[in-house]
């Protein structure tokens, strides 16, 4: 293989192994049972998953394995992933290629080695899974075609891994991709997905009465959520156009009712409609309750809750339109409930925000801060914030 | 986690595992379904046992409002946990879901 080749198919491997995050985690438990089994049908004291990219091999699952990390020119398995098809050495000492790799010639003192390449979803070899003994050993070919059948089981963890990407890469392209650019506001909203697909989504529209925010959550979680919400946004912007905030909520709530029936999902929302030039606002809360307007510096602060309910509760809702006017300087934020698992109450995380403000934050920087939250706590719920500040006289 | 259901009466009394997730919120909506199918629409969902509920066991429990109430009954909850009432009042669905205190308040008065 010529060096320009390798250089390529190198630096392919690595964006194939970046794209699936495989190096993101520290154990990666997805391939336990994989090599359990390995491990038993085998009897080997060691079985590993080794990723390898243009710098080194890393092991992301393994049992007694000996190293977390080799350089590739002590790896075997760096050898390995450049084939199609498996490598065994029934005594790697015997081998001119391995014989002086640490493996080889350290602690371990490995004899035995028999590798599958693993090939991701994008075609690219990017690991390896394999077995070792510091006994010299025969493998049969039965034996290779166990090792065939363990590596094509762990790459179908791998494909899993890919679906999810790219549900995830879906559903960012549902929020707004470009800028709001209307004189007098500056706006910003951000989303952060627990489970790679999340049922929040938050949108803005230019129409003819004024800017229109939306931020709703699907209740429910994952693909199923992930697709209502896709639902939700594409009928509510079709509807926003031509109807009042109003009609358009009933409308919107009217189209979803058997959508939401049949899925068991409920949608909490809320919109407001601002006026640019006065900052006169209409607003409606179905059930979503996490609303509120600050002042320039955090001093002060008023709820916008409503008392409605979330959309598919009722077949024939009505909605209250509630009124407000955004100030110079003020800020609307709204929040998915995903924040208050950071809070023991609404006022607390209320109280956070404020803090925030006072300090200063653009509407960007108050949204990434709190969206900065759900690093803290891995395992909450998806959380989607939006900031629309009116600037200062 | 299991659900366990008896009839008491006329009513159906239903209690809940630990967790009201998505993974036991499926289960509930197809018990809950179930239940006034078979012609039982008087439903009370007992949470003394749960200390979580999610946005999915939420669902669950309105699709089974839904359905009873259609029915001419009703699902009450008993003993309801104070997460589960704070997200209750945030999302307003106190309105429709009428929580009681104990399994005896709850199976009064249909």
């Amino acid at each position: 293989m010529s060096l320009a080749f390798q250089t390529r198919s190198q630096s392919l491997r690595a964006e194939a192994i970046r794209r699936l995050g495989l190096l993101d985690h520290v154990d990666d438990h997805r391939f336990d049972r994989v090599i359990r089994l390995a491990q038993k049908l085998f009897d080997v004291p060691v079985v590993a998953i080794n990723i390898v990219d243009d710098t080194a091999q890393h092991t992301i699952a393994a049992i007694g394995k000996p190293t977390d990390s080799l350089p590739l020119s002590d790896s075997v398995c760096s050898t390995t992933v450049e084939q199609t098809d498996a490598l065994v050495l029934n005594d790697a000492r015997q081998d001119e290629r391995f014989q002086q790799s640490s493996l080889v010639t350290g602690e371990f003192g490995m004899r035995f080695y028999a590798g599958h390449p693993l090939v991701a979803p994008s075609g690219q070899r990017v690991g390896v899974l394999c077995v070792a003994d510091s006994e010299v050993r025969d493998f049969s070919r039965t034996e290779l075609e166990i090792l065939a059948d363990l590596a094509a089981w762990a790459e179908d963890e791998l494909i899993k891994s890919d679906d999810l990407l790219e549900s995830t890469e879906v559903q960012e392209r549902l929020l707004p991709q470009r800028k709001m650019a209307v004189p007098g506001f500056d706006f910003a909203g951000g989303s952060v997905a627990q489970r790679h697909v999340s049922g929040d989504y938050f949108d803005w529209q230019e129409l003819d009465d004024g800017i229109q925010i939306v931020l709703a959550d699907v209740m429910g979680k994952g693909l199923t959520a992930a697709v209502i919400a896709a639902g939700v946004r594409g009928v509510m912007r079709g509807v926003s156009r031509f109807n009042t905030l109003a009609e358009s909520f009933r409308r919107l709530s009217i189209s979803l009712i058997e959508d939401l029936d049949d899925s068991g999902c409920l949608v909490t929302m809320f919109a407001a409609r601002v006026d640019p030039h006065s900052g006169r606002m209409e607003w409606i809360d179905a059930g979503h309750g996490l609303t509120v307007i600050l002042n320039a510096d955090g001093s002060k602060k008023r709820w916008l809750g409503g008392s409605d309910l979330p959309l598919g509760v009722s077949a024939d809702p009505t909605y209250e339109v509630h009124t407000d006017v955004l100030g110079p300087g003020e800020t609307l934020l709204i929040a998915s409930d995903g924040l208050l698992d950071f809070f023991e109450s609404p006022r607390l995380a209320l109280d956070y925000v404020t803090t925030i403000q006072a300090a200063g934050a653009t509407p960007a920087e108050l949204v990434d801060q709190l969206l900065r939250l759900s690093n803290l706590r891995p395992h909450s719920d998806d959380v989607t914030v939006t900031a629309l500040r009116r600037w200062p006289n | 986690m299991k659900f366990q259901t008896r009839t008491e009466g006329s009513t159906v009394v239903i209690d809940c595992p630990h967790r009201l997730n998505m993974v036991a919120a499926p289960q509930l909506r197809a018990l809950l379904n179930d239940t006034v199918a078979d012609g039982s629409a008087q439903i009370i969902v007992n949470l003394s046992n749960t200390t979580f509920v999610d946005s999915s066991g939420l669902g669950a429990l309105v699709s089974g409002l839904k359905s009873a109430r259609q029915a001419g009954g009703d699902l009450r909850l008993a003993e309801v946990p104070d997460q589960v009432s704070a997200v209750l009042r945030l999302t307003n669905l106190d309105r429709v879901l009428r929580t009681y205190s104990s399994l005896a308040d709850a199976s009064r008065e249909w």
